[in-house]
């Protein structure tokens, strides 16, 4: 009876096989579909690899736990609950089980992949894989973006944005406050990273340069006296480019400061 | 034998069972099912459903030994497994023990409820140790042995209560029931007009019985099922709300053969769940105290298990 070892073998290695290739297809649907709302969020697609590992092992733990010759006997009738019963006694030898094991031998022979791997769903679920990786396609090329920042409150600093070292959304600094001074014009604002070609025009400008004066000597001698707790460092981090004779004269400068 | 050849004659057996008995064919089925496991099956039903014919003809078709004894309040344990008398017959006297009816191959205790204690628990020994001990002498008993022991529901007075260890060494409890009225009228009709019953063929020998016996445990199970046969006993001791007492581990052992005879009895090779839940019913009917929420809620002893069951 060692053909219905290797008939189960055979079996179980097609179902191992199969059942890979559904659930890599249902990983890739679950990727695809949070992938299409990761773009229109403008959130990096790295997370959509979330739902497919989830999805992955969610169908892969769902399967270990039930016996998988379950969903062969589901779809083939004739083998309903004799394929189980000859798995767990394969090893035994006696009357009553050598004919269940010819038995199923012989309905096995006749059991095609076709009988119990339903191709219609299969064609379902690729479908609707085109779809998605299309839609994630058209989004990506018409730059297809839902602007959801009016939702978020207004401490919130930074989102997580896409490629968040390039793209620094300043429409969201702009609602903090009047920062059109520190920031430029609003309008520069909606140019993201695109590069941006500028030429001065000092004829076009409306300050003129001949009404600018030199600078005054300016008086500090009234500089309050500010208690000791009060005082000023420098950051070692801006310290790199300046020669020392430099710094030693502006240490002294605020460390005279700090004295009086 | 063939598988084959054996169904055949299961399908001879039913057959000539039914010449005799109209109808009762759960009840036919599930003694049956119990001589395949071994065991020993309580009948509970009104008095007139045939549960003496039942067990008559089947031993019967059986070819087996047959005996009955009729409980008693005043039936003494030597009135079953028998007694040491003086037998004269030689030129010396001596003591001669002189077998009870307990010594057959299918014994009918009728209305055991209304034998004493002492004479249920001489039983005990005969039904799990398949012998008799009588003074200093042990007697093995005939096989296959299979007591069979009938109760009647009503009329409680004067009985006495069958305790929890003596009825879980029954293998089942099988409900007699009323006939359907096709088959009163049937019954009516063979037994008012025929002077003698019809005679029932011997289907089956005392061998094959117990070769069918050893058969009926080669049957495989699957694991899944067996798993099932553990959920659902141990679901009777889990169900609080209505159990208060639950089945044993021999409940588990029990289900799992009877199932199995169930299988050979319908010609497969394998148990299936259908099985299982089919003799939940007369494995476990007698295994689970009720609690007064149940009886509250009028559930008896099936509606539990078919709870059980998730039905």
């Amino acid at each position: 009876m060692e053909f219905i070892k290797k008939a189960l073998y055979e079996l179980k290695r097609f179902l191992f096989i199969f059942d890979l290739s559904r659930f890599f297809l249902h990983s890739l649907l679950a990727f695809f579909l949070s992938l299409i709302f990761l773009v229109l969020f403008q959130i990096s697609w790295i997370y959509a690899l979330i739902p497919f590992f989830v999805t992955f092992l969610f169908f892969s733990y769902r399967s270990f736990r039930e016996n998988r010759l379950s969903y062969v006997e589901y779809h083939v009738p004739s083998l309903s609950e004799t394929l189980r019963t000859v798995s767990d006694n394969v090893d035994k030898d006696n009357f009553v089980v050598n004919l269940l094991k010819s038995d199923v031998l012989q309905r096995l022979r006749t059991l095609d992949t076709s009988s119990f791997a339903t191709l219609r769903s299969l064609w379902f679920e690729c479908l609707a894989l085109l779809v998605f990786a299309f839609t994630v396609l058209l989004l990506a090329f018409f730059n297809v973006q839902f602007d959801y920042t009016f939702l978020l409150p207004e401490s919130s600093s930074s989102p997580v944005l896409a490629s968040p070292e390039k793209v620094y959304d300043l429409s969201i600094l702009y609602n903090q406050g009047n920062l059109s001074e520190v920031l430029g014009n609003r309008s520069l604002a909606a140019l993201g990273d695109t590069a941006l070609f500028l030429e001065v025009n000092p004829l076009a400008s409306e300050i003129d340069i001949s009404e600018i004066s030199e600078s005054n000597a300016g008086d500090y001698g009234d500089i309050p006296q500010f208690p000791k707790e009060i005082y000023t460092s420098y950051d070692s981090s801006f310290s790199d480019d300046i020669p020392k004779e430099n710094k030693d004269i502006v240490k002294k400068y605020f460390e005279g400061i700090s004295q009086r | 034998m063939r598988f084959e050849e054996i169904q055949k004659r299961f399908d001879v057996l039913f057959r000539e069972v039914n010449k005799v008995v109209v109808g009762q064919q759960d009840v036919i089925e599930q003694v049956m099912a119990a001589i395949l496991c071994d065991g020993h099956a309580l009948l509970e039903g009104n008095p007139g459903l045939a549960k003496t014919l039942v067990v008559r003809t089947l031993s019967d078709a059986l070819d087996l030994k047959f005996s009955r004894i009729q409980g008693t309040p005043d039936l003494l344990p030597s009135d079953i497994t028998g007694t040491y008398i003086i037998d004269d017959s030689a030129k010396k006297r001596e003591f001669k023990f002189q077998p009870g009816p307990v010594f057959a191959n299918v014994v009918l205790l009728d209305e055991l409820n209304r034998a004493a204690p002492k004479t249920h628990s001489a039983l005990l020994e005969a039904m799990q140790e398949r012998q008799v001990t009588v003074g200093n002498s042990t007697f093995k008993l005939d096989t296959p042995f299979l007591v069979l022991a009938t109760q009647n529901p009503i009329e409680q007075e004067g009985t006495f209560k069958l305790s929890e260890a003596q009825a879980d060494r029954f293998l089942f409890k099988i409900l007699v029931t009323y006939p359907k009225y096709e088959e009163e009228l049937e019954i009516l009709e063979r037994f008012t007009e025929a002077k003698a019953l019809p005679s029932v063929k011997a289907v089956f020998g005392k061998e094959t019985i117990m070769g069918l016996q050893a058969l009926t445990r080669q049957v495989p199970i699957a694991h899944d099922f067996k798993k099932y046969a553990v959920d659902v006993v141990t679901r009777t001791r889990t169900e609080k709300k209505l159990i208060e007492y639950g089945a044993s581990p021999r409940a588990s052992i029990s289900l799992v053969l009877a199932a199995k005879a169930r299988a050979l009895l319908h010609n497969r090779k394998h148990v299936s769940k259908e099985d299982l839940q089919a003799m939940a019913y007369p494995v476990l009917r007698h295994r689970i105290i009720l609690n007064f929420e149940a009886e509250r809620n009028n559930m008896d002893e099936d509606a539990v298990i078919e709870k059980v069951l998730g039905r």
